[in-house]
């Protein structure tokens, strides 16, 4: 068997309140669990960032109201790849291709706008589900370089 | 295991002067539950206090930054330089200086080797 890749989809997830300390575990937690797929240390730390923006945007924009709760869904796919889920029930995005524009932001001044912006960057593909006081779930995916070269 | 640093996530911050310059040494990961500490470390009024101008960010052990991290570096940016003064960055590692890159930092602040290269180059022409 092919190192890192198997017959089913392997899936593990996490399940915690909305807080700023939560964000570190969520990430290394992510990357160690994606360490088991041939990725090179710098797409380990793409995954680290592209995991921080999507856990942060829920502490951040989700809750108005107080803490509550996330998501965090990674699975390895029988092709090898690494899918990311992070979905929140929280107050939802009104305009999402808005949202996903570089230096978007609804709290300027505090905020880059530029979250979404990296995950895109980092991740091989990004989507955004959202519609307001329908939560959010962002899933990002991304493909192991070295391992497609290797293959080819 | 690769890639999976076995510190624990956290942020140490050190502030110091050095001529017209306030040096900041950040180690560890700048993200949503630490960009507190930078705050707290380099408030607003302490710009241009004491002579000192100018802002040197000493990230050569900074292995992590997100954009809630970079948020606060463009905040102190913001700071500084409305007090007259400008912003250096010492070696930041490489995923760092790419985010920096990214999100155009690098474009506002000087570029150094060292922290006394940094002290030089900000007291030389400032
Ligand atoms: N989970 C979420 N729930 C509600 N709104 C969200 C969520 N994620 C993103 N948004 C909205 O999308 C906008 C853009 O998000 P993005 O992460 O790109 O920038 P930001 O969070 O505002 O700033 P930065 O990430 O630079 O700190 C946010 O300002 C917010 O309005
Ligand atoms: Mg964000």
């Amino acid at each position: 068997m092919a190192h890192g890749a198997s017959a089913v989809a392997n899936t593990v997830h996490l399940e915690f309140p909305s807080l700023p300390e939560n964000v570190g575990f969520a990430r290394a937690a992510v990357a160690l669990f994606a360490s088991r797929l041939d990725f090179t240390l710098d797409e380990l730390e793409e995954i680290k960032v592209a995991v921080s923006e999507a856990v942060s945007n829920v502490v951040v924009h989700a809750y108005p109201e107080g803490p509550g709760p996330v998501r965090v869904e990674a699975t390895v796919t029988p092709q090898g790849e690494l899918v990311v889920r992070v979905a929140d029930q929280g107050r939802g995005i009104e305009d999402v291709a808005r949202a996903c524009e570089a230096s978007f932001t609804t709290r300027p001044g505090e905020h880059l706008g530029l979250g979404l912006t990296f995950i895109n960057e980092y991740a091989d593909r990004l989507e955004v589900n959202s519609a307001p006081g329908q939560g959010t779930v962002v899933t990002f995916t991304k493909r192991p370089q070295m391992a497609a070269v290797h293959r080819e | 295991m690769a890639g999976i640093p076995t510190e624990t996530t956290g942020l140490e911050v050190l502030r110091y002067g050095r001529g017209a310059c306030t040096v900041l040494r950040l180690a560890g990961e700048l993200d949503l539950s630490t960009a507190h500490q930078v705050r707290n470390a380099f408030p607003a009024e302490l710009a241009g206090r004491r002579g000192r101008r100018h802002l040197v960010l000493d990230l050569r052990r900074l292995r992590f930054v997100d954009s809630s991290g970079l948020g606060v570096l463009f905040e102190l940016y913001r700071w500084v330089t409305a007090q007259g003064g400008r912003v250096a960055v010492v070696r930041p590692t490489p995923p760092v200086a790419r985010a920096l890159r990214l999100a155009g930092y690098g474009k506002l602040t000087t570029a150094a080797e060292s922290v006394d290269e940094a002290v030089r180059s900000l007291e030389g022409d400032g």
